[in-house]
């Protein structure tokens, strides 16, 4: 019996190991890519030079003829680029503007398979996007030699050389700091059925790419600090040459940036998750979210900050705001999966500031930061929220924005308002922060997203590809204000509960995956049980302006006697059928108190329209005290709402409960007998006396 | 010695000229309300009777930006009008300035209608001479441009954010300090132009030439005033910050002290033309 029972135990063990093993060798296989690159900088040149190591797998069932790589250095080539093209056209919002000697480039110099064939000629720049541009050099079709068949994996062997730009967007070198990102070929994102989606480097998108593993060995010179995603695993000193060689290792991201500098500050703290937040607060999640505790409890994650010199004294600000953002963003939309989160004050001058990558962040601050105004605060916890909105939920950039920017933005600002309230609006003149003199209004992220809706409604959709909107202003305010505001729309009206249920899937189940529009807005109707389709019709894919108000308020006294001829018989006919008194025409002796006709008249001057299932409350106050309710569907263009009260309106409120944060005019919602005269008076008279002083000035010149 | 007699002398006149400062207040205001008049009347419109978006609670100057993007279609033909309005101000204000220049250097008591007569008299000599001053006033920007370009050097090859604060106000106290030396001789071209009823050029011709001997000294005494014009001003903002906006108390004394710096500005431009006009007179004869 033993000899049997040890058997068995040994046979269930193995089975069990096996299936573990098989278990993670699925998972690995789940991610089409893996990376191995061992890349130098060499600063004399400015320049990079690097050797890689691409596998990738065809986990589709189509034969793959080709790969096609991303070459995004070359967008900074040249003034033919695409995005130079892009650049061009714009003329308030210039984000890039080529200068001579600050050129940026991508060589390709050896590309071969992992049995030695050479596929550099079969290597050619291709213009997917329309319209199509022959000198842009972004997009590298390889063709392969036969096609990958389903399941089959390639390795390709490449050595490259990059010229790093001096002024490029997102990447770039200032004397000896460098910031690197999108500085290796990278191949696009095959999908099933239809080929490959890998656009070029348009100056209004930002990035797509395959959930990979990634082994990369950075050479630097001796003395500069370097941070980059994923975990440090080995250092290597070579002082013979004066170098070092760092070794990062992360497993299940999509992009891999690094920097490197001398002039760095290298500060390492830990998140602990039992000691950030507090059993209550774990507690009231799990109820929240209907999961059990565990499921809610988050895990510790080392941060490590690499700070310049010169903001040294802003440490502890970039560290408090981190933590909030681990914090938060973990407690609602799910637990941090990596071990570390590197934050990057970005060198000085490289306009790397303000982006994302997986399991790095730049973020950015100046050496006079007023305490009142959350900057760096913002940035930070947006850019780490980038984490979980592009970082682990991978939308497409490129064609769908707003799937991480807005909802972002979104989280950006709930994330904010939770950990520091308000925050005022910047205020600076010549690099001096006016704030420490001037008290700025204190607001909201929601209360200035929604402010630029009117200006930016009828030019684009939210959702539409980075490249086509009109301009960086409409995709800027589109893909992140417009886009928070109507989810900030949304969670009013679905509820706190729903809202954050609803988050909490979106973020769980499309972990890891690349998810679309439809996708979340599938996640929606399933957890809140409504058919929201026609929200996101409305105010994701149209350009109709929302705007619905009172324009009209009025109370007459009701007569007591109406004018006008009155046949008795006709008089008592009408009275029988309307079943009043027979003194119909003649005063009503019995009523004393004076009765007041009032009418409210509410219009939709905008084209977008609520469901009629989602009616518009209307909330009318009148002088006695009383309060009348009423709803209107909002479909016609207007409608009107009688009263016969004794008392006048004293106020009236459309949307009483503030769910329609989409609606572009917010002040004709309401109506008061009795308007804000004293805030009008004194916005008034100051605007006089800026309008006297910009007088005297001028005539103080002649 | 004389620059601080010529800046007591002009705190002195300029007080006694006070009902000039009035005149030019009134058509301060005049002149202010009319340009402001559409933007007060969209405000009213909006926000006459709103609760200012609750129970959407925003902050009042949020809620008049809404209301001006909301507006957006109407701000192009305002600021085309209010860019017409200020060219005919612009001669309007040479216009006034003959009259404050007249009424000042005057020893008869200050009325309307001698404002008025002294401005249409001086206006085409005042018109001219700031023709007169452009290529002064590019010499001027041209030696400005030469000054800074050490700082533009400066800022190129920084390596961290001081530089670059540190020399953009210095580029705006140059800038300042230059414009204080086109203002002062402009001034000094006009008071003799009144003082010795002269024409444009021989005006020129003795500013040059008196700017020669006591160029520094009269800078002196400009940027003496301008200093104590800049304290006060900032008196004034400090003042403001006393008073709430939201209590009926609050919003009156803000518009008293508003409508007083106004006053205060045009009595400290009496001020300076008083005191150039004495530090003058005393060195010529000297």
């Amino acid at each position: 019996m033993k000899k049997k029972s040890n058997f068995l135990n040994h046979f269930f063990l193995v089975l069990l190991a096996f299936s573990l093993v098989a278990a993670a060798v699925l998972a690995a296989e789940e991610r089409p890519v893996k990376y191995e690159i061992s890349v130098e900088l060499l600063p004399e040149t400015q320049m990079i030079k690097a050797r890689e190591t691409i596998t990738w797998t065809n986990l589709t069932q189509d034969y793959v003829p080709d790969l096609q790589l991303h070459l995004y250095w070359n967008a900074f080539k040249n003034e033919l680029s695409t995005l130079a093209r892009e650049a061009r056209r714009e003329n308030l919002f210039r984000r890039y503007s080529p200068k001579k000697d600050s050129w940026g480039w991508i060589k390709v110099l050896s590309l071969t398979t992992a049995d030695g064939r050479d596929l550099i000629n079969k290597a050619s720049f291709i213009s997917p996007d329309e319209p199509h541009n022959p000198d842009d050099e972004t997009v590298l079709r390889v063709e392969l030699p036969e096609p990958l068949a389903p399941g089959q994996s390639i390795r390709l062997n490449l050595e490259f050389q990059g010229k790093v730009p001096a002024n490029g967007l997102r990447t770039g070198v200032y004397r000896d700091g460098y910031f690197i990102s999108q500085w290796f070929p990278k191949p696009g994102v095959y999908e099933e059925g239809k080929g490959w989606n890998c656009h070029e480097y348009h100056l209004n998108s930002e990035f797509y790419a395959d959930f990979a593993d990634f082994l990369v060995r950075i050479t630097v010179p001796q003395n500069f600090v370097v941070g980059a995603c994923g975990e440090e695993v080995d250092r290597a000193l070579d002082p013979k040459n004066g170098k070092a060689t760092y070794t990062y290792r992360q497993d299940n991201i999509h992009d891999f940036a690094w920097t490197a500098s001398p002039r760095f500050l290298k500060i390492e703290r830990w998140f602990r998750g039992q000691e950030e937040v507090t059993p209550e607060e774990y507690q009231k999640m799990s109820e929240l979210l209907g999961l059990p505790l565990e499921e809610v409890k988050l895990p510790d994650v080392k941060m490590i900050l690499l700070i310049e010199k010169q903001h040294r004294k802003q440490a502890d600000r970039h560290f408090k705001a981190l933590r909030a953002a681990i914090k938060y963003y973990g407690l609602w939309c799910g637990p941090y999966p990596y071990r570390t989160i590197t934050m990057v004050d970005p060198p000085f001058r490289t306009g790397s500031g303000g982006m994302e990558y997986p399991t790095l962040f730049t973020a950015g601050t100046s050496v006079l930061a007023p305490a009142q105004v959350l900057s760096p605060e913002g940035v930070i916890i947006h850019e780490f929220g980038h984490g979980y909105w592009y970082g682990m939920v991978a939308n497409n950039e490129f064609e769908e924005a707003w799937l991480d920017e807005g909802i972002n933005t979104y989280s950006t600002g709930r994330v904010a308002a939770r950990a520091y309230g308000p925050g005022q609006l910047p205020l600076r003149f010549n690099g001096l922060p006016l704030n420490w003199f001037i008290k700025m209004p204190a607001t909201y992220d929601w209360q200035t997203d929604r402010l630029f809706i009117s200006t930016i409604t009828r030019l684009d959709p939210v959702v539409n590809p980075s490249w086509k909107f009109y301009n960086s202003g409409s995709y800027s305010l589109n893909v992140y204000m417009r886009a928070s505001t109507c989810l900030n729309t949304l969670e009013r009206l679905l509820g706190e509960k729903t809202w954050a249920r609803v988050m909490r899937t979106y973020q769980q189940r499309y972990r890891f995956k690349h998810p679309k529009t439809e996708d979340f807005i599938r996640v929606v109707n399933e957890v809140s049980g409504k058919d929201l389709t026609w929200f996101f019709d409305e105010f994701f894919r149209s350009t109709k302006d929302f705007d619905y108000g009172i324009s009209q308020v009025q109370s007459q006294l009701k007569p007591e006697k109406w004018s006008g001829v009155f046949e008795p018989a006709l008089a008592g006919n009408f009275a029988a059928q309307k079943g009043q008194t027979k003194n119909q025409g003649k005063p009503d002796q019995k009523t004393k108190e004076k009765i007041y006709q009032s009418t409210v008249v509410v219009r939709r001057y905008g084209e977008a329209r609520v469901s009629p299932e989602e009616k518009i409350k209307l909330k009318v106050v009148f002088t006695d005290g009383s309060v009348e309710w009423r709803e209107w569907d909002g479909q016609g263009r207007w409608a009107r709402f009688e009263f016969e009260k004794p008392a006048r309106i004293k106020q009236a409120l459309l949307d009483p409960d503030g769910i329609w944060l989409m609606d572009s005019n917010l002040a004709n919602n309401s109506y008061t007998e009795k308007g804000p005269v004293a805030r009008i008076v004194s916005a008034s008279t100051n605007l006089l006396w800026l309008m006297q002083n910009f007088w005297l000035t001028l005539s103080h010149l002649l | 010695m004389s620059v601080y007699k010529c800046f007591k002398s002009g705190i002195q006149q300029g007080f006694s000229r006070w009902r000039l400062a009035f005149y030019l207040w009134m058509i301060s205001l005049l002149v202010s309300l009319i340009t402001v008049v559409p933007l007060l009347s969209i405000i009213g419109k909006n926000l006459g009777h709103s609760l200012l978006g609750q129970p959407v609670a925003m902050p009042f100057e949020l809620s008049l930006v809404e209301i001006f993007l909301n507006n957006q279609t109407l701000l192009g033909p305002y600021i085309s009008l209010l860019l017409l309005f200020g060219l005919v101000l612009a001669f309007f204000s040479v216009f006034l300035n003959g009259g404050l220049f007249g009424r000042t250097l005057s020893a008869e008591k200050t009325n309307l209608r001698d404002f008025l007569a002294d401005g249409t008299r001086f206006f085409w000599r005042f018109f001219l001479s700031l023709l007169t001053f452009i290529p002064f006033l590019l010499i001027l920007l041209i030696l400005y441009r030469i000054l800074v370009s050490p700082l533009n050097l400066w800022t190129e090859k920084a390596v961290t954010e001081w530089p670059l604060i540190i020399a953009s106000n210095l580029r705006l106290v140059f800038f300042l300090l230059f414009w204080s030396i086109f203002r002062m001789s402009l001034d000094l071209v006009r008071i003799i132009l009144v003082k010795e009823d002269s024409r444009v050029i021989p005006s020129l011709r003795a500013t040059f030439l008196f700017l020669r001997q006591h160029f520094f000294e009269f800078w002196g005494l400009f940027l003496l005033l301008g200093l104590v014009y800049l304290l006060l001003t900032l008196g004034f903002f400090f003042l403001g910050k006393l008073f709430s906006s939201q209590q009926l108390a609050g919003i009156i004394m803000t518009i008293i002290l508003g409508q007083a710096q106004v006053f205060f500005r045009m009595l400290a431009r009496i001020v300076f033309i008083s005191a150039e006009s004495c530090y003058y007179m005393v060195k010529k004869q000297n």
